[in-house]
């Protein structure tokens, strides 16, 4: 199988690469579906998993985090092999055997991985819900985070003065914060993370 | 409801940096003894934070375009074979079906031809309409070339892909490209060295596809024991190829 080193993998996420992505696409895809789909799970699952992997790789390069302490090979393997075992033992699916369809190491940051992996679900469900905020709110908070002044924020999307501007914002925030709170999904993350 | 208003309140003005004084000194003594607060505060910097930093949310609309494009290739591909070629079908069919009653009529068990099972599994690879890290010196050269790759022009897409190794023989993608024009255009021995070029290289990006297509290469000029331990040598890899190659090996 063809092997990628540390810099590559670095150099090939930080640019987002199509092409790079497109062969680490069609180099390991095809093995995490084989152990998905070998131990009780279907493609659609297998996806989810290698995403999520990835995500947490691309995440760990973003931070500086990254090591390879083994092949690529191995360690994507073991992060999904990891993972599909927490998803396993979260919806209780007995296996009498797993069956692997590649070599893996015990991770040893196994506890850092399940945290960005929690980390990356909420990072979907923050913008998720940011995007189905209405468009003058969505751009009062965009342009309050890049530091605008309230001065300008009201010039820009024509409110009264600074404090209607303000106003505003705290409640679109509010509003934001709210409907995070209130979904389900936020709550099932919340237990899962105090339960690690 | 309005002390949850007003402690949001405080929240905010902590976190824009708009508290002072005695005002502040209470909020962050309280910060220290109460954990609801503070998992409150990191919450609110969290989701700032997932606004601000959009490159995960970036990564993820790329890799599941990369995924659609595979999943869904399968079907356009079979869509845009039925549109542009209806009546190349329908003369298939109709061949397919006088085979079909040839081998009953005759009752055999004949083997498939090196030509025939090639022609099963030979399709051009596509191009990656983005545009890739790795840098090339004459670029219009390239994308012209691309282009009459994409429009089956391939005997021009050789000759530009010739004018530009003159210019830059490091572009592996280019070998990979041209390498199926060859094969295309029925030159086969040029089209093993294209691949090999890229297999010599060691090429991360492109020495799986050299490998399955310098195999296809090997079945189609009847080199059928050089294609077998190709193949396997690709099955042994388990890389994407691998169920295709086991599949053409059990045809042969």
């Amino acid at each position: 199988m063809t092997n990628f080193s540390e810099k590559e993998i670095i150099k090939g996420l930080l640019s987002n690469d199509d092409i790079f992505l497109n062969n680490l696409y069609e180099t390991f895809f095809p093995v995490i579906k084989r152990l998905i789909k070998n131990n009780s799970g279907t493609e659609t699952e297998a996806w989810d998993i290698f995403q999520d992997a990835l995500y947490i790789i691309f995440s760990k390069v973003k931070n500086n985090k990254f090591e390879l302490t083994c092949s690529f090979n191995t360690y994507i393997y073991s992060i999904c092999r990891h993972m599909w075992l927490n998803h396993l033992r979260k919806h209780r699916i007995k296996k009498t055997e797993f069956i692997d369809c590649g070599i893996f190491i015990k991770l040893t940051d196994e506890s850092d991985i399940d945290k960005e992996h929690i980390l990356n679900l909420e990072y979907f469900l923050f913008r998720e819900h940011f995007n189905k905020l209405d468009r003058k709110c969505k751009k009062l908070i965009e342009l309050f985070l890049k530091e605008l002044s309230f001065n300008e924020i009201a010039k820009m999307l024509n409110y009264k003065n600074a404090l209607d501007a303000r106003r505003a914002k705290y409640l679109c925030k509010n509003l934001l914060i709210n409907r995070i709170k209130n979904d389900p999904k936020y709550k099932e993350l919340q237990n899962y993370e105090n339960s690690k | 409801m309005k002390t949850q208003n007003n402690y949001n309140k405080l929240i905010d003005k902590y976190i824009n940096s708009e508290m002072t004084g005695d005002e502040l000194e209470l909020f962050e003594n309280e910060l220290k003894m109460n954990s609801r607060l503070k998992a409150e505060i990191e919450l609110y910097k969290k989701i700032d934070h997932a606004i601000i930093n959009d490159g995960l949310a970036n990564f993820n609309k790329k890799i599941n375009d990369i995924h659609s494009e595979h999943t869904s290739s399968k079907v356009d591909h079979k869509t845009n074979f039925i549109q542009k070629n209806i009546y190349y079908l329908v003369a298939a069919i109709i061949i397919l079906i006088i085979a079909i009653a040839s081998i009953i009529y005759f009752s055999n068990n004949k083997k498939l031809s090196n030509t025939e099972i090639y022609s099963m599994y030979f399709k051009p690879y596509e191009t990656i309409k983005k545009r890739s890290a790795e840098t090339i010196t004459n670029d219009d050269i390239y994308k012209e070339a691309l282009h009459n790759y994409d429009k089956s022009n391939y005997s021009r897409a050789i000759e530009l892909f010739s004018q530009l190794f003159e210019q830059d023989d490091s572009y592996m993608a280019a070998y990979l490209y041209a390498g199926i024009s060859l094969m295309e255009t029925n030159n086969f021995p040029e089209a093993e060295k294209s691949f090999q070029t890229i297999i010599n290289n060691n090429n991360i990006y492109y020495i799986q596809q050299a490998e399955w297509y310098l195999g296809l290469c090997y079945l189609k000029v009847n080199k059928t024991k050089k294609a077998k331990k190709q193949f396997n040598k690709i099955i042994s890899r388990h890389g994407f190829y691998e169920n295709n190659a086991k599949e053409l090996l059990n045809k042969l």
